[in-house]
């Protein structure tokens, strides 16, 4: 992450919240019911992002990522809003 | 198989064997697979497209015996005929109709009683007159498409495509029919000569086994089957000439021959009128069905080719006339009639010439059976060639328009065969009925062509103009009263299927061409449109059901094309979804992996959900799916592996915003 510029930055959080955007679409269309978006370099930061997306159509994502971990994982599934 | 050496030309500096001497060596080291051709190709050698699998090689081999060796393109001039041999491949169709039309107008005076008879002669010489203006309107044909001038390109260049396609239509389906009637014909009359045939039905698959056998020896080559050819039709024509010359001579000498008694055929009775002639007449010009072959043909001959084709139609055109007048002469001489035997009107003069069944008798009649087979050799010419023509013009599947390994046109010489079968299997080779059809088709083609000539002078208005549109006029007037003479005289007897057929090929070529239009459309490029430097901005998405080295292949080459790449992983199993992602994590980075939890067991469904989605919300972007696939070396392989992967391709494969990729890997040895 060091290495990247700070538009650089912009570009991956957009790009890491269009995978968020296709996993809570392939959801609400019921063709998956919990998607994984995985290896995510900037998974902590686009977080509160992705979970006011989900929440706007009643699901909830939550990290799977453990604090030195490079990459992280967010889960998109079914249910209320994370607090 | 990669071929093991270089074959781009190396120069390699060397040193003199004085100070100061420097020279170099063009290394050009020959390939196995390559040569160097002029202004610095690479020509593939025949070794370049032999298979590498057994069964390829196996079927590369046996294609070799049957047809011979592969020709190249550089070998077409070799492959050009003289006129010798032009003469047996385009005019067996015509010569072959002198057995069988004088006899068939006969039938159908028969039912006026046997003083109409009498009649045959004058209808032959009209049907002769008629055959001399088209020969000579063909002939000036010949000169104005010096590139093959069939109707279909005459009607077409000057009166639309519409006409042109009716011409052509009009012409295949003559040429099916002159397979499938001919040769029956020929089988039919070999059967009367050895009873054993009927008495097992051996007909029908014999017949089929003659087409096969037609077909391979012209896959072989235009040049091979015509020196095949030749002999049985000059074997026939020196026959022909033979019995018309003695009978002539015979004759003069006051020693006419006389058929043997016969029992007549039982015709139907019906006064003589207008509409008999008339019938009688159609059923004479069937004799000049295959006229129009050699104008077709102009590119087969040797240069110069217009001349060479115009020569052999002239010769063509008088023996037929010739053949068709001295067997009319001869059946008044003779007094031969149609037999209720069998006995046809041709064995009955043959007969009366040689004083019975003697051994010239014989050949006449053995060599008349072989050209009757034969005469399906001018469709297999023709047929080929106008429909590459067709293709080229984009109204065929485009196949048909390339040249075999023998330069043959392969597909439409195949095509023929499998037609022509059907139409003899269907009809159990019982294609008389078939007869009423044969030459409405060829004189709609005719008409077509010679007002399409007509139309020519009259645009060019060259020196001569007006002499060579009166005989194109005139060939077309004649023409267009004999097309209505069969309409009218044939059409309760079956030509009023012709009417459904070649309406139906027309609008088939026409969609066709629609097809083609539109495609063409679609893939031009526009000559102000430039090509811009790669770029890495698109998303590129690789299926993943496991840790495999083919998906991690993929991944690499996706990792070459985008910097956005994303494993998609479909699961019913989140714990071992789990072991998977932790691994991957791992093991690949900077490759996003959508884990998409599929309960019901489906897994490409949602993938193509998936991809869809993503292909959907931002169309600007180009997702390209990269597939990994195994390579199969065996037929049973693909029962056990690449299911998912032909699925998944077949899903998307169109799918707008998605570019589907294949990407191949190959068994570790």
């Amino acid at each position: 992450m060091d290495s990247l510029t700070e538009t650089a930055v912009r570009d991956e959080i957009d790009r890491e919240l269009r995978l968020i955007d296709d996993a809570i679409a392939l959801i609400r269309a019921g063709a998956a019911v919990r998607v994984t978006v995985a290896n995510l370099r900037l998974g902590s930061s686009v977080l509160e992002a992705a979970r006011a997306r989900a929440g706007l159509h009643r699901l909830r994502v939550t990290a799977d990522w453990t604090p030195g971990d490079e990459v992280c994982a967010l889960v998109v599934e079914a249910g209320p809003r994370d607090g | 198989m990669a071929d093991p050496q270089p074959v781009v030309p190396s120069r390699i500096p060397r040193s003199g064997r004085k100070p100061g001497d420097r020279r170099v060596t063009v290394d050009r080291p020959e390939a196995r697979f390559f040569r160097y051709g002029e202004q610095g190709t690479i020509v593939a050698k025949v070794a370049a497209i032999e298979p590498d699998s057994r069964a390829g090689r196996l079927g590369f081999g046996a294609r070799r015996v049957l047809f011979g060796r592969v020709l190249s393109t550089h070998e077409e001039m070799e492959q050009r005929l003289p006129k010798w041999k032009a003469l047996p491949i385009f005019s067996s169709d015509v010569m072959s109709s002198v057995a069988y039309a004088s006899e068939a107008s006969m039938f159908t005076l028969a039912a006026a009683g046997s003083v109409a008879y009498g009649l045959l002669m004058p209808i032959s010489i009209l049907i002769v007159a008629l055959l001399i203006l088209v020969t000579f309107s063909y002939r000036q044909t010949i000169r104005a498409y010096p590139n093959g001038g069939g109707s279909y390109i005459v009607a077409r260049a000057n009166l639309g495509v519409l006409p042109g396609l009716i011409a052509a239509a009009s012409l295949l389906v003559d040429y099916v029919l002159t397979v499938a009637v001919s040769v029956s014909s020929g089988v039919y009359n070999l059967s009367a000569a050895v009873p054993i045939l009927d008495e097992f039905k051996l007909e029908v698959p014999l017949i089929v086994i003659c087409i096969l056998l037609v077909m391979t020896v012209n896959l072989r080559g235009l040049k091979e089957s015509g020196s095949l050819f030749a002999a049985p039709t000059y074997i026939f024509l020196g026959s022909m000439l033979l019995v018309i010359g003695i009978g002539v001579v015979r004759t003069a000498l006051g020693n006419a021959p006389v058929a043997p008694p016969t029992t007549p055929f039982p015709a139907a009775l019906e006064g003589m009128s207008l509409l008999l002639v008339m019938r009688a007449f159609a059923d004479g010009c069937s004799a000049m069905t295959g006229t129009e072959a050699v104008a077709n043909g102009v590119p087969a001959f040797k240069p110069p080719e217009w001349k060479n084709a115009q020569m052999t139609m002239v010769i063509m055109s008088a023996l037929l006339g010739s053949m068709f007048l001295g067997m009319s002469w001869l059946v008044g001489v003779t007094g031969a009639v149609p037999s209720a035997t069998g006995d046809s009107i041709l064995s009955q003069i043959g007969a009366a010439v040689y004083d019975g069944r003697t051994p010239l008798y014989y050949i006449l009649m053995f060599s008349t059976m072989g050209v009757l087979i034969l005469a399906a050799q001018t469709s297999f010419a023709d047929f080929p060639r106008l429909a590459s023509i067709l293709a080229k013009d984009g109204f065929f599947p485009r196949q048909f328009a390339f040249r075999g390994e023998r330069l043959a046109f392969s597909s439409g010489i195949v095509a023929l065969a499998i037609v022509s079968i059907v139409l003899v299997v269907a009809f159990g080779g019982d294609v008389n009925r078939l007869i009423p059809l044969y030459a409405i088709g060829v004189f709609t083609s005719f008409t077509l062509s010679q007002s399409g000539m007509v139309r020519h002078w009259w645009t060019e208005r060259g020196p001569g103009w007006r002499r060579s549109a009166v005989i194109n006029g005139v060939g077309a007037m004649v023409t267009a009263v004999v097309v209505v003479i069969f309409a009218i005289a044939k059409f309760a007897l079956g030509a009023w299927i012709v009417l459904i057929i070649v309406p139906v090929m027309v609008v088939g070529m026409l969609l066709i061409g629609r097809e083609y239009r539109s495609a063409q459309v679609e893939l031009h490029v526009r000559p102000e449109s430039v090509i811009g430097p790669p770029s890495r901005g698109q998303r590129v998405i690789v299926p993943m059901q496991d840790m495999r080295r083919d998906a991690i292949q993929a991944i690499k080459l996706g990792l070459t094309m985008s910097k956005s790449v994303v494993a998609v992983h479909v699961t019913d199993d989140l714990h071992a979804a789990e072991q998977f992602r932790a691994r991957f994590e791992e093991q690949v980075r900077g490759v996003d992996l959508v884990i998409v939890e599929s309960p019901y067991r489906e897994f490409v469904r949602p993938l193509i959900r998936y991809l869809e989605f993503t292909a959907e919300k931002d169309p600007s972007v180009v997702t390209i799916v990269l597939i990994p696939e195994r390579i199969i070396k065996h037929w049973w392989e693909r029962f056990l592996y690449n299911q998912s992967a032909y699925r998944l391709r077949d899903a998307l494969t169109g799918h707008p915003g998605i570019i589907v990729a294949d990407v191949p890997f190959r068994r570790p040895r």
